[in-house]
């Protein structure tokens, strides 16, 4: 295959799986432009390694896999991090309001929360929503098995306390 | 329902993003990358280069000391330089194969853990570097106390002098020392930290539990 054949391939098959990088980029990111940057780079890193991609497993477990490496292991990130301050004063807001969120609003009080935690948890709360069982995560983070449920079980509880605090749920 | 089983409702019904065309994406293939790696990479030749300067410019620096010398400390400053040489192949070989494992297919661990190792390749010659600076700042002082013409002076004004030349050197060699951490420590917070952390935590995982 020449290499205008395997670019247009590749463009073809991306197109079809970008919700996968954006999704990764909407829990990596804080704004439109950090998530544009994150969006390019994990372009650039899957094209990088594309003339290997041996077709044996499916594109988009490839993609998934090389878009969370280049989200924990090779973006640099600004340094715009979500202002916690901020974030407990809206919470303070409601809650003098008569807290009723909608769900559109708890979602979104979730995908901050979700935001707050470290890169290898952030990896485990994607892989948790995309359905992956924990044989997968584990061989997708180098650890074991076990270290993934328990981990998991973690970020659950560190996610839900987080939650309660806020009287969000 | 806790706070995730309602994520993940909304999770995979999720379309609420930008549409990236073939276009945009054909572009985006052609930009460089601005990964921490690709930075790593350029600060790491860039180090290599400055190193294998330094190493050139003290074989060259080291000539007239040599001859002044006797033989055996001739034939000693002689290995050293070819020491030199031989090990700084072998960083530089060390560091190219490093980089070129790196494959950001691999698991998270053994990415982290690969670009890490690379990384240590180039500290490690910058350490190498530096006793070599400490080895050559001693050379010179030995030399000048040796080549100093001492006949009218007492044993006391010989051993200040020594006490002179060594302290002199340690002051430089100090100084060299703590202009290379707080350097170090600027960029390793820019460049590797990110990295140290997430690797740390994977880490750790696998020791407590």
């Amino acid at each position: 295959m020449n290499a205008n054949n395997l670019e247009q391939e590749f463009v073809d098959l991306l197109e079809g799986n970008q919700n996968i990088l954006h999704k990764i980029c909407k829990l990596y990111t804080y704004d439109a432009a950090s998530h544009q940057d994150l969006f390019q780079e994990i372009v650039i890193q899957l094209w990088k390694s594309y003339p290997n991609f041996k077709g044996d497993a499916k594109f988009s477990t490839w993609a998934y896999r090389v878009s969370l490496n280049t989200a924990i292991s090779l973006y640099r990130g600004k340094k715009t991090k979500i202002n916690t301050v901020e974030w407990d004063q809206s919470f303070l807001n409601i809650r003098y309001e008569e807290y009723n969120a909608t769900e559109e609003e708890q979602l979104n009080y979730l995908y901050d929360a979700v935001r707050l935690l470290s890169d290898v948890d952030k990896a485990l709360v994607y892989m948790y929503l995309e359905d992956k069982d924990y044989a997968e995560i584990a061989e997708t983070l180098g650890i074991t098995e076990g270290n993934a449920r328990v981990k998991m079980n973690r970020v659950k509880k560190k996610i839900k306390e987080l939650l309660i605090k806020k009287g969000v749920i | 329902m806790d706070g995730l089983d309602l994520l993940k409702k909304h999770w995979q019904n999720d379309q609420g993003f930008p549409k990236i065309n073939k276009q945009e994406i054909q572009l985006m293939l052609h930009k460089k990358s601005s990964s921490l790696l690709r930075w790593i990479f350029i600060i790491s030749v860039i180090e290599l280069f400055i190193g294998i300067c330094l190493n050139v410019k003290f074989y060259f620096y080291d000539k007239p000391i040599v001859d002044a010398n006797p033989f055996v400390l001739e034939i000693f400053a002689e290995v050293v330089d070819v020491l030199l040489y031989l090990v700084t192949i072998y960083f530089v070989y060390c560091f190219f194969s490093a980089y070129r494992k790196i494959k950001n297919t691999t698991n998270t661990k053994v990415l982290l853990q690969s670009i890490l190792h690379t990384r240590k390749t180039v500290n490690d010659y910058i350490k190498f570097n530096i006793y070599i600076i400490i080895y050559a700042f001693s050379l010179e002082a030995i030399r000048r106390f040796l080549n100093t013409d001492m006949h009218d002076w007492n044993l006391a004004q010989s051993f200040l002098y020594m006490v002179f030349l060594a302290s002199i050197t340690f002051l430089f060699a100090w100084f060299g020392i703590y202009l290379l951490k707080k350097y170090y420590r600027f960029l390793y917070v820019r460049l590797v930290n990110k990295l140290d952390v997430n690797y740390e935590e994977l880490e750790r995982l696998e020791q407590t539990n």
